[in-house]
């Protein structure tokens, strides 16, 4: 365990995206945010609490989406490409601290740019008298496992593809997985036994990113936060998929001439 | 002699053509750009057009969403319906038409524990016999709609029959004045006139008022538009919305004329024959 070395390398990633102006495009990001809650207003059409809190969270969640998928699948291809990953490989340190390094390097960035849109998005809501609730704190816990579990497979694509073509993946397979697991159980009932255990082989490959958004219950009244036993679900569900994750590209990443 | 034959042809064809009437009269449209809808002679009116009918479609969704807090629902798939999968909603008064919830229930789902975490993080809950949100919650969504699109008919009647049922001492008033509202953005619409006619006679029992919305509504209707389900039911109750007002008011022979009329659209109808056989009577 090379704690140093993966905080050494996670705190690098975090700098670089403080440098590359990031960040800066997460604050005009939450600024549309805020502009958009205040246009609501301008309009003075009152009770729409329940509407701009799900409105709010649809926001959060499809930007941080795309924040994690964007971070996650060009760390890696930015250091082979410029080459700075040379004084990297030269250290004292195995190809898979490299790795995991990076690897909390993304969660950690996409992490700190979610806080950031969700203050802002918290403080759009509160124009609209929409109080703080302890499923809000749920849904901020859930989504920053999810958030991890699919930097995770942003940065295996990104091992095995160029950056654009993981980026497109990532958000693909994020937005599209909760459509594709719908059909799948639309069309269960229906299918040859063949076809079922292909849709139960498939429906365990894909990342479950759509269970970690508790934003349907946190926008909608009188829902209560999720059962503690669902909680230590998803977190080991998102530490063994990640885990496995990492392991794909570390397959890759290992073999591959520097 | 065959070398000239082609080109004598030719000017046969052309001679001939000088004696065809003029086509200019014919195919020339007697339309002027002014006499076009903005949308139909401005690309960027289009544009804004469709998305605003696009907001205003996705606004008409969520009423129904918030209406069930959250809980989303989806119609049978034709295979569904063959293999006589029942609904959740058979006891929805709401809706007639019979949906399931889009996260399946435990029984049908082969997801295992992933369905069950689902179902835990998602607003799902079994939507037998089950209750609807408050109608105020949609009221801004209504209000936002036609705000967005003032000629969405279905969202100021829909609007007003929701603020019709909202727990204010004047909800039938609120309603009744945002139909008013939904006239002056949509002057003469039929559909308008006879939900704002209904709502002044059942509701407020202001007859005459109500009496002018029904004609008014009524002047308009297009017969050809009867065949539509929507229209005509709208149009076969605010025939007997009319012909009520002129019994409450004391207008027996305008009373009569009305189920006539009405009659001979509706032959069938039953409330409209037996209000004439009580008349008789």
């Amino acid at each position: 365990m090379k704690f140093h070395a993966w905080g050494a390398l996670a705190g690098g990633v975090i700098k670089e995206s403080i440098r590359r102006k990031d960040l800066w495009v997460i604050a005009i990001l939450s600024l549309v945010i805020l502009l958009f809650s205040s246009a609501l207003g301008f309009f003075g059409v009152q009770g729409l609490q329940v509407f701009a809190k799900d409105l709010g969270l649809t926001l959060l969640s499809v930007l941080s989406t795309i924040m994690a998928a964007l971070i996650s699948t060009r760390l890696l291809p930015d250091e082979l490409k410029s080459k700075t990953i040379y004084p990297l490989a030269a250290r004292p340190i195995s190809r898979f601290d490299l790795l995991f390094g990076k690897y909390l390097g993304a969660v950690f960035a996409t992490w700190v740019g979610f806080l950031l849109l969700a203050t802002t998005t918290f403080i759009g809501l509160a124009i609209f008298k929409v109080s703080f609730e302890p499923i809000l704190l749920q849904y901020l816990v859930f989504k920053a496992f999810g958030l991890a579990l699919l930097c995770s497979v942003g940065m295996m694509f990104s091992l095995y593809c160029t950056t654009n073509a993981a980026a497109t993946l990532t958000m693909v397979l994020a937005f599209g997985g909760t459509i594709l697991s719908r059909g799948l159980t639309m069309a269960y009932g229906q299918s040859a036994p063949a076809l079922q255990a292909f849709f139960k082989a498939l429906n365990a490959v894909l990342p479950q990113y759509g269970l970690f958004d508790l934003g349907g219950r946190a926008a909608n009244v009188r829902w209560s936060p999720a059962p503690m036993w669902v909680a230590a679900f998803l977190f080991g569900y998102a530490v063994v998929y990640s885990g496995f994750m990492l392991a794909l590209g570390m397959r890759k990443f290992g073999k591959q001439a520097l | 002699m065959a070398r000239f034959a082609l080109p004598i042809l030719a000017l046969l064809v052309f001679a001939f053509g000088f004696q065809s009437p003029r086509v200019e009269p014919v195919v020339s449209a007697q339309q002027n750009l002014s006499q076009l809808e903005i949308h139909e002679s401005s690309a960027s009116s289009s544009v804004v057009g469709q998305f605003r009918t696009n907001v205003t479609s996705w606004l008409w969704l969520h009423t129904d969403l918030y209406l069930h807090n959250g809980v989303e629902m989806r119609p049978l798939t034709e295979q569904e319906k063959k293999v006589g999968k029942g609904g959740d909603l058979a006891s929805d008064s709401m809706k007639e038409e019979v949906r399931v919830t889009t996260i399946p229930a435990r029984e049908s789902d082969f997801r295992g524990v992933f369905g069950d975490v689902e179902r835990e993080t998602s607003a799902y809950k079994t939507m037998q016999h089950h209750s609807h949100n408050d109608p105020d919650v949609t009221l801004p969504l209504f209000r936002l709609m036609v705000l967005v699109d003032p000629h969405f008919t279905p969202g100021w009647i829909n609007g007003a029959a929701m603020m019709a049922l909202d727990h204010v001492p004047n909800a039938n008033q609120v309603a009744v004045d945002f139909l008013k509202d939904g006239l002056r953005q949509n002057p003469g619409n039929v559909l308008l006139n006879l939900e704002l006619g209904g709502m002044l006679v059942g509701k407020l029992r202001r007859f005459d008022e109500g009496i002018s919305a029904l004609q008014e509504g009524l002047k308009n209707v297009q017969p050809r538009d009867l065949a539509d389900e929507e229209y005509g039911s709208a149009v076969e109750d605010g025939i007997r919305w009319l012909a009520l007002a002129y019994r409450e008011s004391g207008r027996p022979s305008e009373e009569r004329q009305t189920l006539e009329a009405g009659l001979k659209w509706f032959p069938g109808d039953k409330v409209l024959s037996g209000m004439l056989d009580k008349l008789a009577k």
